[in-house]
């Protein structure tokens, strides 16, 4: 058990901090640069750990990322990784949905402890517009969540990708849903429109910006590892999850291309706006889907 | 006399826990008339919840020089609840509502910072309650010829329609006041915000559960969950009843929430986010599942335990500091490091997140449902407890992190011991809750049986066991422990240089350096931009105030026009009086 989440953390991480190159590969692309090699993130947060750091604000501040690197972890091990066989599943069955839905706010709240105690105004605005984004953001995805349940009735994921085996994609069967949950998940990957908490230029780099040397590298590292469970959360929900490796970053890829396509078109949003937006048009979509669950299955 | 008191406190305790089980006590007033006395499983809990958060909340006490006749006040008023819980008949239960509420009454007015808009408050929506409760009472009497539970219980069944529904919506009024449903709520902010500081702790933890008592009581035991399937009919997986039902605790939820992250007064936000929690509550007790009751019973304790912690947390800071405003406070972080984690914990609990004990009792009114396939119960319960983060930031930052914003508190020392003894055994049990969720479903079955519903699984103390999906505590709370003390190591490992931070002002702020008049404490900013967005703003605008201030005012203005009646002959007056009487006598006896 031991071994295989280490090697899923390993798996995550690698995999994580390679997406993270392609994103700011497609980005310059489009931005019309050439960008980095597709390592830099890898060479950038093993260079950062070995940087001192600026300021310590104490033992909150240091707690902090550690709590959400932590929040991180917990959520990668209780996502299953592949569908068919129980490798790098060990811990799955120990939790549901539910733990995950909250696990994934457990972290970032583990960071906004350690941004209040810095002190740092602007990092506690940042804090602040995400958790109110959050109230928009969250409503959707809820929505689209609630009506797998329901139509699984079961708040298993396991059980979830386990249906679709039989049952047909809930990509297919539920695309309402499907379309609302990745409205959400453009915004938890921190992408345009609604990357406002962290938004250049206005509040400086948001809640990161007091961290630097091993705790700005640890704030990447489980920004990779996060962002490689929520792709694979994404596919266990709506694509039948992955049989092997090759569909697993597949079906991860296409899911992370499509947001960040998503991400580089639009503008961003004010916050106001943002939960606007997302309490109008895409909780609109995951209603539909979810009236089509509850009265036609 | 703080020890004295104590011991009385702990006495009723010991009490129960030696001859408990099936005590069963009855004395009759008249050949009538009895009053009795009944343990039922539901009681027990109820009253070892009530008296050990009256032993926790007199430890911390400690440290205030009360005075005696408050000590016994607070002693009578835990007697009530103790009679309310264990009542076997309604006269007995209502003498123990009656207790309850004049002696609450007594207390709050004691409060150094209460007005007397605020205790007519309380004290007219304490009298509403409690009339509603006595017409239901008599109502029920004149078709049982019985106050006892059981008797009523009975001849429920065989009562018309329509009285069920009127008792049924007598009972859940009263008992919706007590609990701050939603419309009922206008004195629980301003009571529990302006009653003494340590007081509010029993206010929000305890008295609010006697109104959760009273709806399992009647949907439970008078009522029956299977007699209101019948009465209202089903929809989806549930019955109608607990669907309406549903939508008031959400209501209640989401609006108080919302209004709960724009107060600025820290005792304002902990009142609003009472409310919402018993929201919660209230939107799973009518569903009559398993899940349903096990999920309010769940969040009663977990509520109980939290809102204790965190009362009584902030009555130490309030005590320490003198402020009781976010926009007075902040910076505490280190100089009163316990209270900190303390309250963290208690955060953490609020927002119901995994390792704690607060995800469980979630975790259980979620399964409940989608068990009765109410998803958008569900979905309005999972938009309520995102937005409560917003809430749980604002306490944890306002009082602990950012900036000082007043003199001396940068010279503030730890609270006092008799302050933190209780939070950190709520702390504890907190945790354990969270580690044990399966532990709770033995103290919960007794008490599906009784409503005759069927028992909930049990796989193990750290497993909590549904139909729809289990999760395993123990190994939750042991994977983050473990994780967090294996990357605290590594990077604990990585030796870097680091500047200890010595003047606060050393951040990064658009290339200046802030000075002492710089407002950096972001306490008061919280909340604003909620009113930016629509949605919300509609919430935000209305109040229930407006309501009740008309009401007052057209009471006001029709006493006055009746008051002209009264021309200086109290002969006619009396004549006028006797006549209408009469004339409603008459037309009562012809009908």
């Amino acid at each position: 058990m031991i071994f295989q989440i280490i090697l899923l953390i390993m798996l995550a991480y690698v995999v994580g901090f390679i997406y993270f190159g392609l994103y700011r590969n497609i980005l310059a692309r489009i931005q019309g640069r050439y960008g980095p090699t597709i390592y830099q993130s890898f060479y950038d947060s093993i260079k950062l750990f070995s940087k001192k750091n600026t300021v310590n604000y104490g033992w909150m501040f240091y707690l902090g990322p550690i709590i959400m690197a932590t929040g991180a972890v917990l959520t990668l091990i209780l996502v299953p990784v592949f569908s068919d066989s129980d490798f790098l599943r060990s811990a799955t069955s120990q939790g549901n949905l539910f733990v995950l839905l909250y696990l994934m706010v457990l972290g970032p709240l583990g960071n906004a402890l350690a941004v209040g105690t810095g002190g740092n105004p602007f990092g506690v605005m940042g804090v602040v517009r995400g958790l109110t984004r959050l109230i928009g953001l969250e409503l959707p995805f809820y929505i689209a969540v609630v009506g797998l349940i329901i139509a699984a009735n079961s708040s298993d994921i396991v059980h979830i990708i386990d249906m679709q085996k039989t049952g047909g994609l809930n990509i297919i069967n539920h695309p309402l849903l499907f379309i609302a949950a990745m409205i959400s998940m453009v915004g938890f990957f921190g992408e345009s429109p609604f990357d406002i908490p962290g938004a250049p230029q206005e509040v400086y780099s948001g809640p990161r910006t007091e961290f630097s040397g091993k705790f700005l590298a640890l704030l990447m590292s489980q920004g990779s590892l996060f962002a490689f469970a929520k792709l694979v959360l994404i596919i266990d929900l709506f694509l039948g999850g992955a049989d092997s490796l090759w569909m697993l970053v597949l079906k991860t890829l296409a899911i992370f291309v499509t947001i960040i396509f998503i991400g580089v078109v639009y503008g961003r949003y004010k916050v106001e706006q943002a939960v606007d937006f997302l309490m109008k048009i895409p909780t609109l979509i995951a209603l539909l889907g979810l009236a089509r669950v509850i009265w036609f299955g | 006399m703080n020890s004295i008191f104590l011991l009385l406190n702990i006495l009723p305790i010991l009490f129960l826990y030696q001859f408990g089980g099936d005590l069963h006590v009855s004395f009759s007033l008249t050949k009538d008339f009895t009053l009795s006395l009944i343990q039922t499983p539901l009681g027990t809990f109820f009253a070892y919840l009530s008296l050990i958060s009256f032993l926790l909340v007199t430890v911390s006490q400690k440290s205030k020089k009360l005075s005696c006749n408050y000590y016994a006040l607070q002693l009578l008023l835990s007697f009530a609840m103790l009679i309310i819980v264990l009542a076997g008949d309604f006269i007995t239960f209502f003498i123990g509502w009656e207790i309850m509420t004049w002696s609450s009454y007594f207390i709050i007015s004691k409060s150094n910072n209460i007005d007397i808009k605020s205790l007519q408050k309380y004290i007219l929506f304490s009298l509403a309650s409690a009339f509603s409760l006595i017409a239901a009472i008599v109502i029920s009497y004149s078709f049982a010829n019985s106050f006892d539970f059981a008797t009523i219980s009975a001849s429920f069944k065989s009562m018309p329609f329509d009285i069920q529904l009127t008792l049924i919506i007598l009972f859940s009024l009263s008992f919706f006041t007590k609990a701050g449903v939603i419309g009922l709520h206008y004195w629980v902010v301003d009571t529990y915000s302006k009653a003494p500081d340590l007081f509010s702790s029993i206010l929000s933890a305890v008295m609010s559960k006697m109104g959760i008592y009273g709806l399992f009581l009647i949907y439970g035991n008078i009522v029956g969950y299977q007699e209101l399937k019948i009465m209202f009919g089903t929809i989806l997986n549930g019955t109608d009843f607990g669907y309406t039902l549903a939508w008031i605790g959400v209501a209640t939820s989401i609006i108080a929430t919302f209004k709960a992250i724009t107060q600025d007064e820290v005792k304002r936000l902990l009142a609003y986010s009472s409310i919402a929690q018993l929201g919660y509550i209230i939107a799973v007790i009518g569903f009559g599942t398993t899940y349903g009751v096990a999920g309010a019973l769940y969040h009663t304790l977990i509520h109980t335990i939290i809102k204790l912690l965190l009362f009584i947390n902030v009555a130490a800071i309030i005590a320490q500091t003198g402020k009781n405003r976010f926009s007075e406070l902040g910076g505490l972080i280190y100089r009163t490091p316990v209270s900190f984690v303390m309250l963290l914990i208690g955060i953490i609990g609020l927002a119901g997140m995994p390792p704690l004990g607060g995800f469980a009792s979630k975790f259980m009114m979620y399964n409940a449902a989608i068990n009765t396939k109410f998803a958008l119960i569900l979905i309005g319960m999972l938009f309520s407890g995102a937005a409560s983060f917003l809430y749980c930031y604002k306490l944890v930052y306002g009082i602990y992190l950012g900036h000082p914003t007043s003199k001396g508190l940068e010279t503030q020392k730890e609270v006092p011991l008799s302050y933190l003894i209780p939070q950190i055994i709520l702390a504890l049990l907190l945790v354990l809750t969270g580690a044990f969720p399966g532990a709770f479903v033995k103290v919960i079955n007794p008490i599906l049986t009784q409503f005759s519903l069927k028992a909930l699984p049990y796989d193990g103390v750290g497993i909590m066991d549904s139909a729809v999906g289990n999760f395993n505590g123990l190994f939750i709370m042991s994977a983050f422990v473990a994780f967090f003390v294996l990357i605290l190591l590594l990077i604990s490992r990585i030796k870097s240089k680091a500047k200890n931070n010595i003047n606060r002002f050393d951040i990064s702020y658009c290339g200046e350096v802030p000075s002492k008049d710089t407002s950096l404490h972001y306490g008061f900013g919280f909340g604003t931009e909620l009113h930016r967005i629509k949605f919300v703003n509609a919430i935000l605008k209305r109040s229930t105030a407006t309501f009740y201030d008309a009401l007052a005012l057209q009471t006001k203005r029709s006493s006055e026009l009746l008051s002209r009646m009264y021309y200086g002959n109290i002969h006619n007056t009396m004549i006028i009086i006797l006549l209408f009487f009469s004339a409603l006598f008459f037309i009562g006896v012809n009908s």
